[in-house]
């Protein structure tokens, strides 16, 4: 599903609504959620998953066609973790990460 | 109207530089009613609808590729032998499905810029309660 089928999709169900109005929705919740990683603040959706800023030490790397060694600078990226009831739908209604199951 | 809740992180308690501040649905929501201008209860609805739609194309194995924002893409995993990583004991894993997300390189670089700034270093992610 792209952005303009997740819109199409909501614009159908809400026929009182202007597609617009929709596009407007899914850009503002979709710019909050940046915005807030911008900030390095974490945004945490119940039963979605949460978003977050990770931070990744400089190291080594490696050209892969030469081999040589390229220095990587130290970086901050977006990372997501789905939550529990998102894992849980993916496999057959149970969580596999909860170990009490 | 209740302004944006924002609980700030035991780290930061702790002394470390900045605020980390959780946002949630509720924020997320007021953003919609100020910006948007749809009442409290429709931006929820609309939230809450955004959300499923994604998570049921993710339940029926189709990625949700978000221009401008990242691709969550759904990846088979086999059963493998684990190890906890205290203990060192041995551990299965079972076969499951895994969201990734892909965020999209506007998002990396925006990210990115926002956190090489003097002072702005972070890690929200470390915690997990999920």
């Amino acid at each position: 599903m792209l952005r303009s089928e997740l819109i199409a999709k909501l614009s159908e169900e809400s026929p009182d609504l202007k597609t617009r109005e929709v596009e407007r929705i899914v850009d503002t919740i979709f710019e909050e959620i940046t915005s807030a990683m911008e900030r390095g603040d974490r945004v945490e959706l119940r039963g979605f998953g949460a978003f977050s800023v990770r931070k990744r030490d400089a190291r080594t790397g490696r050209n892969p066609r030469t081999g040589a060694p390229v220095r990587v600078g130290a970086k901050h990226v977006p990372f997501f973790k789905a939550g529990k009831e998102l894992r849980a739908r993916l496999n057959g209604g149970e969580d596999p990460e909860d170990r009490h199951n | 109207m209740r302004g944006r809740r924002l609980r700030i992180q035991p780290k930061e308690r702790l002394g470390v530089r900045q605020a980390r501040k959780t946002l949630t649905r509720a924020d997320i929501v007021d953003t919609l009613v100020s910006k948007v201008g749809f009442s409290k209860q429709e931006s929820s609805a609309y939230l809450e609808r955004v959300l499923e739609l994604v998570c049921s194309e993710l339940e029926a194995d189709r990625d949700v590729k978000l221009a401008r924002f990242g691709n969550f893409v759904v990846r088979k995993k086999r059963a493998r032998v684990g190890r906890n990583p205290k203990t060192g004991e041995e551990a299965p894993i079972s076969a499951r499905r895994v969201v990734s997300f892909k965020p999209s390189p506007l998002l990396r670089q925006r990210v990115e810029d926002a956190m090489s700034q003097p002072g702005a270093s972070h890690d929200s992610g470390s915690q997990m309660h999920n």
